[in-house]
């Protein structure tokens, strides 16, 4: 298993340098941005020394650099710090003496609501699109085949915030089958939390499919139309064996590069649904934290997507590595 | 057309009768003591807390959505209240001396009583007594005290210090338990009014600032149960000492964020949240006809408006302003921007239905006039304006658009500079010679004063009059009732001519509620009142 060593070890220690590369270009990245923290808190109230006051209270008088090194020291001591807004809640207040949340405490349950509604999606999409893929490539000659492929063309074309709309509206109002509110602190057992997450996790299956499916069904015809596969039918192999042997595991690396970005999406990017069904989750933290500039929370998060960046890309080789023995060696 | 906008009036007309009429009255619990007058009867005596409900006896709970954003800036410490969230969460929990009544009078609440001197700058104050803390403790003339100085001191920097500056730091003192006294630099006739301020609210003497962040612990009718900065629901439970007797209906009060509006309706329609506010103006009349929802209308509400600063070119010029005022169609922009849900204003953002409101009808639409007096100020070729807007608040685009497009026939064209949300209010507004910006209805003093004083911290459009000053100094000072009305309308009417300010309208506010939600009506001010509100 070696190759695994040689396959793995170099990208981690990549990793280390994009996630330190990524924090310097957020921060100083924030810091060109207009206002700052003390002005965005205060809003229509902010007078020149009552922003003033707050800049010193935040310590944003220090230089720039002072308080990178600062925060790059506190992470490097596995703490990522406090937020420069938020202050500590009333059922914690009394436990410790930080005058502020720590970021870890307010961004740690949202990352798992993510990540349930985003293994939910995932769990959704991966049949999904490879079913609707080796369909429409195999079957790309009948009628329903193309209707499928035109619908799904239509599909990538629709931003997910409206698919997300309409099936709030569809399947929450009209048909009242799922609510229209995905309260996923209140569901407990596993039952609810499907109950709850249906129509986000949907909307989230459906703007990803589009696009791996296309990907999926690309590729595949191009295989299935190479010599090889050619040559395995001629042989007389079973249909079956010749599209799940021989043809599939050739096809999906697109498909497999489209995933990494959706897992990545996934993580963070879909504020636009999070919003529409007013979920807790980590976009809505990066939204409001970029609003209020409070840079901890900012960089946190920016660590975690790139992270998760990184791990899903490995974890995409490392699946190719499966699929293609030839990537084993080298 | 016709047809439908008299159904809507007619509608409306009725709607708003019997939600300020009939229905409040018979939800308002008790008579409170009138103004000025002496408590003469025993001090109430505390109601004994119901028995505890039992494990099969249902809470009574309320799940009541902002359509503001929560944010983890959000905070409980009255003297730093300004979002959307902490204005919902201090008006539960915490309580002020006065609040409006419907006409923004003030009327007495954790105060029982109030007496000025003959010259009105010595105010004494009887507190109301039998009136507990959330943590068991007497409420008394200290905590007023310690609330007053603190929003005051320098160096709590709280935004409510400036709108309270009428009152001496050094000149408060508590003459017994329950009577305090403020002496004023200078005299103020509607002390009791000019009290009410979003900051100041009273706090229990010696509170930190660290208690006051997350914890609140008031006299309201609501107990802070669970508060989270930036996280859904906010949850309070009844307060059962509180001092109305009978007071608050709820067991429970969720107070939750849904910005998204359809999101917002369809969790309505659904029933998971019992009342919605902004339902969008579309939606209206499905959620009044709906089998389980109905929909709340209070006047009072925002008033949108354009700022033009009047120390900077071409708004120096008076004619120039005057011929922006002339040039646009209040009505028409009331259909179009609010759908015809609201009331026109005189380019003030105080309404007439308000206590010393300036009567009479809005500036009529003359397009013709508003030309001429362009001629006159040298721009016969027409006027070349930038107006900065941003969608950080509702309707601001919309009203920017329409109004572009209603000046182009008087020859004025507008460039509209649309800003990003994020920074509005902190790199543009105040600072941009023309800019859109939107207040909420609050008594006539608390709007001039922050407005167009000279020193004032909103002065949006540079009006700096010593004189104008000086007269609501003394309109302050001015005992007689009839004269005091007059100078206030003075001071409008000045600005009304000769200012900065384009207000066109009032847009109500409106809310959704399921059906079996009463003894609730938003209050179109930044002052929620939860204390009546039930559910069946």
């Amino acid at each position: 298993m070696h190759y695994l060593l040689r396959l793995i070890l170099p990208r981690l220690t990549l990793a280390v340098i994009t996630l330190f590369t990524v924090s310097l270009i957020i921060f100083w990245a924030v810091e060109f941005l207009p206002g700052d923290t003390a002005t965005r808190i205060l809003g229509r109230d902010a007078t020149p020394e009552r922003v003033q006051a707050l800049r010193q209270q935040l310590h944003l008088d220090d230089p720039s650099w002072v308080r990178y090194w600062r925060w790059l020291s506190s992470v490097a001591r596995g703490d990522l710090g406090e937020s420069l807004v938020s202050n500590v809640p009333a059922s914690v207040a009394s436990a410790g003496g930080r005058q502020r949340r720590a970021v870890a405490d307010m961004i740690l349950p949202r990352l798992r609501n993510t990540l349930i509604l985003a293994a939910f999606a995932l769990v959704l999409y991966i049949p999904l699109s490879l079913l609707l893929g080796i369909v429409t490539a195999l079957y790309r000659e009948r009628f329903f085949a193309s209707a499928l492929s035109a619908a799904i063309l239509v599909g990538t074309a629709i931003p997910e915030f409206v698919v997300g709309i309409i099936l709030l509206l569809t399947f929450a109002v009209v048909l009242p089958l799922f609510p229209p509110l995905a309260l996923i602190d209140r569901a407990h057992t596993p039952l609810e939390v499907i109950y709850t997450l249906t129509l986000p996790a949907l909307t989230l299956t459906l703007a990803m499919t589009a696009y791996a499916v296309r990907m999926m069904q690309s590729s595949l015809i191009s295989v299935l139309e190479s010599d090889y596969v050619r040559m395995a039918t001629l042989k007389g192999l079973s249909r079956t064996r010749v599209i799940f042997y021989h043809a599939l595991p050739n096809a999906l690396g697109p498909a497999l590069r489209v995933t990494v970005l959706n897992v990545a999406w996934l993580i963070g990017g879909v504020v636009l649904v999070e919003v529409i069904f007013n979920f807790p989750g980590l976009g809505h933290s990066l939204v409001d934290s970029i609003r209020l500039l409070d840079t901890p929370v900012i960089e946190a998060i920016a660590l975690i997507l790139a992270g998760v960046y990184i791990l899903a890309n490995l974890g995409a080789d490392l699946v190719a590595a499966a699929l293609n023995p030839r990537l084993r060696t080298g | 057309m016709s047809k439908r906008t008299l159904t809507r009036r007619k509608f409306l007309a009725t709607a708003v009768t019997a939600a300020a009429g009939a229905t409040l009255a018979a939800c308002a619990p008790q008579t409170l003591a009138p103004t000025a007058a002496p408590p003469t009867s025993a001090p109430p005596v505390p109601t004994q807390a119901p028995p505890p409900p039992t494990v099969a006896q249902a809470l009574k709970t309320l799940r009541y959505a902002m359509s503001g954003k929560i944010t983890s800036a959000d905070t409980a410490d009255p003297a730093f209240n300004n979002t959307s969230h902490d204005g919902r969460l201090i008006s539960a929990v915490y309580e002020q001396l006065a609040r409006y009544d419907e006409s923004l009078k003030a009327t007495p609440w954790l105060a029982e009583s109030w007496e000025p001197n003959d010259k009105g700058d010595v105010w004494t104050f009887k507190l109301r007594q039998g009136v507990t803390w959330h943590d068991g403790t007497k409420f008394t003339s200290k905590d007023v005290l310690y609330s007053f100085r603190r929003l005051l001191d320098p160096a709590t920097k709280s935004p409510g210090a400036g709108p309270l500056s009428f009152i001496d730091l050094n000149g408060i003192e508590a003459m017994d338990d329950y009577t305090v006294r403020f002496k004023l630099p200078t005299p103020n006739v509607d002390v009791p009014l000019s009290m009410i301020v979003r900051q100041a609210y009273i706090v229990k003497d010696g509170s930190t600032a660290a208690d006051l962040k997350t914890k609140a612990n008031g006299t309201g009718a609501y107990m802070l149960k669970q508060f989270v900065p930036g996280e859904d629901p906010t949850i309070f439970v009844k307060n059962p000492n509180y001092w109305q007797p009978g007071l608050p209906k709820l067991d429970v009060l969720e107070l939750t964020s849904i910005p998204e509006a359809p999101s917002r309706v369809a969790a309505l329609q659904r029933g998971q949240i019992d009342i919605i506010e902004d339902p969008p103006f579309t939606e209206l009349d499905k959620l009044k006809g709906g089998a389980d929802t109905t929909i709340v209308v209070q006047p009072k509400g925002n008033m949108d408006l354009i700022a033009m600063q009047i120390d900077v070119p071409p708004f120096d010029d008076l004619r120039v302003r005057q011929a922006i005022k002339y040039a646009m169609d209040r009505d028409a922009v009331l259909k179009l921007v609010a759908q015809g849900y609201g009331t026109p204003v005189n380019d003030i953002p105080i309404a007439s239905t308000l206590e010393y409101g300036l009567q009479g009808p809005p500036l009529a639409h003359d397009v013709e006039k508003a030309k001429a007096l362009l001629k006159e100020a040298g721009y016969s070729n027409g006027l070349d304006i930038k107006l900065a807007v941003s969608d950080v608040q509702a309707r601001f685009v919309e009203f920017a658009t329409v109004f572009k497009e209603q000046v182009a026939e008087a020859g004025i064209r507008v460039e509209l500079d649309i800003r990003p949300a994020d920074t509005y209010w902190d790199v543009v507004w105040l600072k941009a010679p023309m800019f859109v910006s939107a207040y909420i209805a609050r008594a006539t003093d608390a709007m001039l004063a922050p407005l167009y004083l000279s020193k004032a911290d909103w002065n949006e459009t540079h009006w700096k009059d010593p004189a104008w000053d000086k007269m609501l100094t003394d309109a302050r000072a001015t005992l007689d009732y009839d004269k005091r009305k007059a100078l206030y309308q003075q001071l409008q009417q000045q600005i009304v001519d000769d200012g900065g300010h384009i207000v066109p309208y009032m847009v109500q506010t409106i809310d959704a509620t399921r059906k079996n939600v009463t003894c609730w009506l938003p209050s179109g001010t930044p002052y929620a009142n939860f204390t009546n509100l039930d559910i069946g």
